[in-house]
Formats: structure tokens, sequence, C-alpha cells
């Protein structure tokens, strides 16, 4: 069954005459569908009482893209609303990502990618249905008028809803060219209209994936080896069977689930579960020994090069002084709210997947990890109780199939809170060693950087780290263009003269993408280092950044920023701390303002200003901003994932600590929207959270801090 | 064994091992997925009901606890969504992935039954609910307009 049988099917049976408004994918996503074998259509379904159904692609996990790009499409559409419906369509080739070729939510990369794409859509179905009314008027269609869900004649004031017209229009084919609103035309674009997804969300009724809940359906529950190689050497399951609801235990080689009729027999199963683990080459594995390599790859500057410009080492030799930081990142846990979980039924002609993914385009590696062809997976998608990028990785989809047909029945596979601590795929750790030469002036003539971090890449997708250089651990400190061909920037210029290493270090601990990815630390490396130069210099953060930043873009956020949070003059007593970062096409300042009595931190109040290019929906945008400086705080005071011999320390909320509403300080956001391309919201608003708190708290106390979390430099909040 | 109480106004018995948490007994035998896991050691308050009008986490509270007591999850604090709670929430648009949020609800709805009009300081003390998006402010100001009618 495909995307448009399933959502015809699902309208016949709500008994509404309607039809699928089928046309050509916009060409960028026509390209990326034709290489995977495509599909057609899909996208809007409009209803004979006037509803707009709108199929809804991303991945929903709190970012608000829901109703996001439904605004896009209804814009063009040009229908009230008020009349909106969106739904989440079965994963298909019409919802193919523009830029990656596949589906997949990751990058703050929706909006930004369908920014285009997604207005083409609404305005293509608006041009069909006009063609429709004017067949049907005798008229060319270039004089007619769409408007709230009809088209218009204004001469004749004729008018016909979209919902009688609906039929024919699927009939024509997509015209190639439309024209687009104006910006000055937008009246859903702009608007922060109610959340679509928020009534469902307050009465219980939403889906999660942990809600899915298939006729026959049993739930699995993982037992890990104490070690990320570990392999299973034998198994006594005589306990665990003895457990009434328990049916099966799958070995899946490093991981073994106890199946059972619903979670908790099967959670006491995995409780008395025996294993004896082979525990491979990790088993002595620790974090502190990998924090050590990292130190010491940055201070002997190993790696590969990735930017070199002029001569650095005659810029450092003739220098009046130089400014050095070695700086310092921990693994950090996902811990999305939603434990990690999946829904699978695996039958002999076709695997069904019900998951809260990022990744939908990927689930053809599913089929094939239990013996089946791309075009024989079904994924549908549920919310995401959070996603952070742990959920882009399919690890939980392939067990969810492998123990389904294992088992020979639909499965849950249902990770507990420590589970998906313990399970993998953190934030890597990381190193800088950042120098600047500085002139007699103050004014900084090169930049030497040395960076050292596991490379997510070169595990998830090696073509993309040729050359032992992944573009996503450099980007923010180094300017230039990986061996891959994708490139990386730096929001400063620092003289004639710059090198930038990156040593590509690979453990055992499985290493994923995580809110911002490499910003997440190469922001506080970044602006840790100049508001160090700016300290080392005596010249104000601010004023210096001005002198160093190549766009004025950045500029304007900067000044914004500092007039905004009354840069410089802090209320008494009180301590500020500024750091500002560009990622994902946004530019985000913040100032810190805290209060610190001994090494006990009070915070404040937390000034944002980001430019976003255009803001789609404005109110959103401003609770990613929040959400995103949580997160950075979260991960600032306490964040950090430890192994001693092979096994992670940290299992739940009681040893990997959260922010809680008593501790949150006052948030003041501004967005501006200064016209250029649209940016990101999701992940912007972590990296520059770090290196402005810290600042602060260097402001407050004088110490040098050149770790994260502040934990581990004495600090903890009040 | 058989265990009698009532949840969201009806009279249910279900046949649970009486150690079984109270949230698994209202996932997967009453199929009340509303109400959420999210750490199994009362940590974060996802699981969040009420038990005869007062906030109790599920995840570790026996079903066997709560024989003939008044349970009430999300499901059915309002038969329409219009709680004043929810009510609130929906017009500040509280929720982002919402996993928390039925657990923030039931806690608020029920810190509101006891306190009319709580200050800051008693919503710091009770809302210690985990939200990883980071909610907190808008929790904060829904809670006030829920009982004040304003932001």
């Amino acid at each position: 069954m495909n995307a448009s049988t399933a959502t015809r099917r699902a309208v016949l049976k709500s008994g509404v005459a309607a039809l699928v408004l089928g046309f050509a994918v916009p060409a960028t996503v026509r390209h990326a569908a034709a290489s995977t074998g495509g599909e057609l259509g899909a996208w809007l379904e409009i209803t004979a009482d006037g509803k707009v159904r709108i199929a809804q692609p991303q991945s929903e996990m709190g970012q608000g893209i829901w109703t996001s790009m439904a605004q896009l499409i209804a814009e063009e559409l040009e229908v009230d609303w008020e009349d909106v419906e969106i739904f989440s369509p079965i994963a298909g080739a019409a919802f193919n990502h523009p830029f990656y070729g596949f589906q997949t939510t990751a990058e703050s990369f929706s909006i930004r990618a369908f920014w285009e794409p997604a207005r083409q859509v609404g305005a293509k179905a608006r041009e069909m249905l006009k063609r429709a009314a004017a067949e049907r008027w005798g008229v060319y269609p270039g004089g007619l008028q769409a408007r709230s869900g009809s088209i218009v004649n204004p001469l004749t004031g004729q008018s016909l809803a979209y919902g009688v017209l609906v039929s024919e229009a699927a009939k024509y084919p997509a015209p190639d060219n439309v024209q687009l609103k104006r910006p000055d035309e937008w009246r859903i674009i702009g608007r922060s209209v109610g959340r679509n997804d928020t009534p469902a969300k307050l009465d219980g009724s939403a889906i999660y994936g942990t809600d899915v809940r298939v006729e026959g359906m049993l739930t699995a529950v993982p037992v890990f080896p104490p070690s990320f190689t570990g392999k299973v050497r034998s198994i006594d399951d005589a306990a665990a069977r003895a457990i009434s609801g328990v049916r099966h235990i799958v070995s899946l080689e490093n991981v073994v689930y106890v199946v059972a009729d619903s979670f908790w027999p099967a959670t006491k199963g995995a409780a008395a579960l025996s294993v004896d683990w082979d525990l491979g080459d990790a088993a002595d594995l620790s974090t502190a020994a990998v924090r050590r390599d990292l130190r010491d790859a940055v201070a002997n500057q190993r790696g590969k090069p990735v930017e070199e410009v002029g001569d650095i080492e005659a810029a450092t030799s003739s220098a009046a002084r130089i400014v050095e930081v070695t700086l310092e990142a921990p693994y950090l846990a996902h811990a999305t709210m939603e434990p990690m979980n999946t829904t699978a039924h695996y039958t002999p002609d076709k695997l069904t997947i019900w998951s809260p993914t990022q990744a939908q385009g990927l689930m053809g590696f599913v089929a094939g990890a239990v013996g089946l062809d791309g075009s024989q997976v079904e994924c549908h998608t549920t919310f995401l109780g959070g996603g952070l990028g742990r959920r882009f990785e399919i690890d939980l989809p392939i067990h969810a199939a492998r123990v389904s047909k294992e088992v020979g029945a639909p499965v849950q596979v249902m990770w507990s809170r420590e589970d998906d601590m313990r399970g993998g795929f953190y934030r890597p750790a990381a190193a800088a060693r950042l120098r600047a030469a500085i002139d007699a002036d103050g004014m900084v003539t090169g930049f030497d950087g040395a960076l050292a971090c596991p490379s997510i890449l070169a595990r998830a997708v090696p073509d993309l780290a040729k050359g032992d250089i992944d573009h996503t651990s450099v980007d923010g400190v180094a300017e230039g263009k990986s061996p891959a061909g994708v490139p990386f920037h730096r929001q400063y210029e620092f003289g004639a003269a710059s090198r930038v290493v990156y040593a590509m270090e690979n453990r055992a601990i499985p290493v994923g993408f995580w809110r911002s990815v490499a910003h997440s630390q190469n922001a506080w490396f970044m602006e840790g280092f100049v508001n160090e130069i700016a300290r080392e210099t005596n010249q104000d953060p601010v004023a210096l950044r001005m002198k160093l930043m190549k766009s004025d873009r950045n500029r304007t956020v900067l000044e914004r920023l500092a007039e905004r949070a009354g840069w410089g003059s802090p209320a008494a007593g009180h301590h500020q701390g500024i750091a500002i970062h560009e990622a994902f096409g946004t530019v985000l300042g913040n100032v810190f303002e805290i209060a610190v009595e001994g090494n006990a931190i009070r915070l404040v109040k937390v000034t944002s200003v980001a430019d976003v290019g255009h803001a789609v929906h404005p109110d959103t945008i401003e609770a990613q901003m929040v959400s995103g400086a949580i997160t950075g705080i979260t991960a600032s005071l306490w964040g950090e994932v430890t192994m001693q011999k092979g096994r992670v320390d940290q299992g739940n909320f009681d040893t990997y600590r959260m922010l809680t509403l008593a501790e949150t300080p006052e948030f003041d956001v501004e967005i501006l929207q200064l016209g250029g391309p649209v940016g990101g919201i999701g992940e912007p608003g972590t990296p520059p959270v770090a290196p402005a708190l810290v600042h602060a708290v260097q402001n407050a106390t004088g110490k040098t801090i050149r770790s994260l979390p502040l934990t581990a430099s004495g600090f903890d909040l009040a | 064994m058989s265990i009698a109480f009532t949840v969201n106004g009806s009279r249910v018995s279900v046949d649970s091992d009486p150690d079984t948490p109270l949230l698994w007994v209202l996932r997967d035998t009453l199929a009340l997925t509303g109400t959420k896991y999210g750490c199994g050691i009362a940590a974060c308050g996802s699981c969040t009901v009420h038990i005869d009008g007062a906030a109790v986490r599920t995840c570790v509270l026996p079903v066997s606890a709560v024989a003939d007591r008044d349970v009430r999850t999300i499901e059915g604090l309002s038969a329409d969504g219009t709680h004043p709670v929810q009510q609130a929430w929906r017009d500040l648009d509280v929720p982002q992935c919402g996993y928390c949020q039925s657990g923030m609800i039931m806690a608020a709805s029920a810190l509101i039954a006891e306190s009319p009009d709580p200050s800051d300081d008693e919503i710091d003390r009770v809302m210690t609910n985990i939200c990883r998006c980071g909610t907190y402010p808008r929790v904060r100001a829904a809670i006030h307009r829920a009982v004040r009618g304003d932001a």
C-alpha cells in the first residue's frame, strides 16, 4: 500500500467525499525521488466540505515543524488556517528531503530545505484549482483569484469552493512555473497561529512511539553487555522464562531481548536473565583515558590540516604576544523524555514499522536487516517525545524488526531510562588548543588551532569522513571545505595567517548527533577563546568581536544583543557573560546575567537575540530559543557521561541531572528578520550557552574555567 | 490477583501482580496511554495522576496501593479538554515534544485544586516534573493564567 491509497482509504472510511490532489512534486524533490524509485503526490487532500488535509512528513519532536511546514503550504494554497488539518503520512519518496535525498529531520533543516518546495506544493495546487474553475466558466485562468479556499472571478463575482473543484483539478498536470507570493502578501507565514499539535498533547490522545498498540503485540526489553564491544557467550534463561508473561528470549549477538506480554513482566524477566558476556576490546575503556588522549592530540597538534592560510609560524614568531587556551568538553547523553522504542511487524513479504524516528528514509536498511527489500517496508511516524538527534539512529527499528521476525508477532522494543543512558550514541568528548597571535595594538594577526574528537560521520556516514576529516567536527572553528566537499565556517577573521588541524580520535564508545552536533562544543571553544583574548588584551568582548567578525549580519545581531541586555551594566551584585555563534543558518547571541556566592551560582536572566532571516512562526521560534538555552544550561552545569571500566556510570535522572522549573532563569528573546535566507531554529539556541555562562562565572569569580561541566570546577547552582 | 478501583469515574477490576506499578496497569492493561513512562524512579513526574485528588507518581506505586481508591488520569481530567489548566496550556502553546505534559498538567491541576492562586514560590516547590524541552517558563505562566485568566 502506498501513501496515496492509504490516505484515500482513511478519507473514505471517514465518510467524507474527497480526492487526493495528486501532482508532480517540485523539481528538486523529483530528482531525489527518481533515484529511489519514487512516487508522486500525497501532499494534499481537499475534502468536499472544504477541509484541507496537509501531509507533514517532517518528524515533530517539539520544534513545531508540524505547524510551520503546513503554514508554508497553506499560505500559497490560499486557504484559511482554521480549515487546515495536518497528518503524518506513511513514509514515501515523495517526502524526500530536498537536500539529503531521503526522508529525514535533522540539522535544523526542515523549513530551510522546504522553504521553496513546500510553498511550491501549495502554489501549484492553487493554479490547478484556478484552471479547473476557468474550464467551468469558460474563461482564462490568468484573471482568476484564489481566496480563502475558493476560486473567485473578480469580473463576474462568481466563486467556486476548492472542494467542488478538486476532482477536476487533480486531472491536470502540475504547472512547471508558478509565481510565489511576495513577503508583503503573506497572511499565514509570519503569524503565530495556534500549534496544530497542541490539543492532542493536552488530553493524552497524542500517540508517541511507546503508545503504539498493534493486535497481538508483544513487548521486548533489552539486556546489554557491560561493554560496548560485548557479545553473548551463553545465556541462562531458566529464571526469566519462569516469570509469568515472559514468552521468548531472543539473542541479537550484542544484546538479548526478553519478550513478554507487556512491559512489566518483560522487565522482571530481564532482571532475572543471566548472560555470560565476552566483553571484547573495550572491556577496560574509560572516558578518562579518552579525554587524556584528546588533550595529548591537541597539545602535539596531531591530525590533518583543515585550514591553512598564510604563514602561521611567521605570524606567531613575530607576534607581540600569544594568547593560548586549551578547552575541553565531555561526552553527553541525549536523555529524551520518551525512552527509546520502536514497534515492528515482520511478515515474509512486508515489514511494518511504527516509530518515533527522525530517519524514515533509512528504513530500507531496516528491511535489509531482516532479508527484505527496501520497497517492502512501510514506516509510520508517531510523535517523538524529543529527538535531539538520537532518533536519527536506526538501531531501535532494526532490533524491533529482528525480534519480530524471530518471534513471529508484532513487537514493541522498549528501553528503560537506564538502557537509554547506557545504550550509546553520545555527543563526543572533545578538546581544543587555540592560539592567537596578537600585535602591539591588541589586534589578532594569526590563528593556530588544534581540535580533537571522535567522528560521528566516520561511524554513521563514512563517505562524508574522507581523508579522516569530519566537517561537523570542525564547523564553527575552521573555515574551508572537507575532502568530501562539505563547507565549514567560522564567523571570525583572525588576521592574514590561520591554521587548524583536526585529529579524528575514534573509540569504541558510540558517538552520535546531539542537539547542534559539534557546534555544541565548538561554540564553547571558539567563544571561550575570544572572551579569553578580550580579557588578556583588556578589550571589551563586544568591541573585539565587532572588529573580528566577517559579516555585517553577525555584527547587527551582536549590537542589538549588547543593547537589549544592557551589556556592561549589570544590576548591582550581578555579573554578565556573552557569546554569539552562527550555525544552521541562524546567528544567535546570548548574554547571561548571574549572581555568585562562593561556588553557588544563581541564574538570573538570559537575553537572546537571533537573526533567522524570515520568521515563519515567531512564537515557536521564541520557544525553541528558550528550549535550546535550557538544553545548554543543563549540559553546561551538570552534563557528563563517564565510563570507568567499559560501562557508563550514569543511569537515570538521579545521576544525570536536569534543570528544573525552580532553577530556570528569566528569558528575554528577540527575533530579528534581516531578510536573508531563512535560518534553522531547533539547534542554534544551544551552542552559545556554555561560553556565555562560563564567561559570566569567570567575570564573577576571577577563576579560570577550561572544562565542562561547571560542577567539575566545583561550581553548582545555589 | 484481582484489584478493584475507580479510573476516571468508572469502576475497574484488574488481574495483576500486586507489585505491578500502577503506571503499567494504566498503560498496558487499561489502554490509558496518556500517562507516560519517563524514568521508573519517580524522578521526572511524566507518570503523574490524581489519586483521591492528589498528584501521585505512578511508576513506583504498586497497583495494590490503589485498591478501592479514586484514580484520575489525563484522559479523565475533563470531558472535552476544557479544564482551566488545559485551556491555559492551549492559550500559551505550552507543549513542545509534549511527552512530559500529561504529568505536568496533572501536577498543575492538583496544585491549583489545593492552592487556588499559587505563588511563584509554591509553583517552584510543587512543580518538580522534568521537561527536557524546557517549557518551564510557559508552565509557570500557564498556571498563573489558569487561575487568574491572564498571562
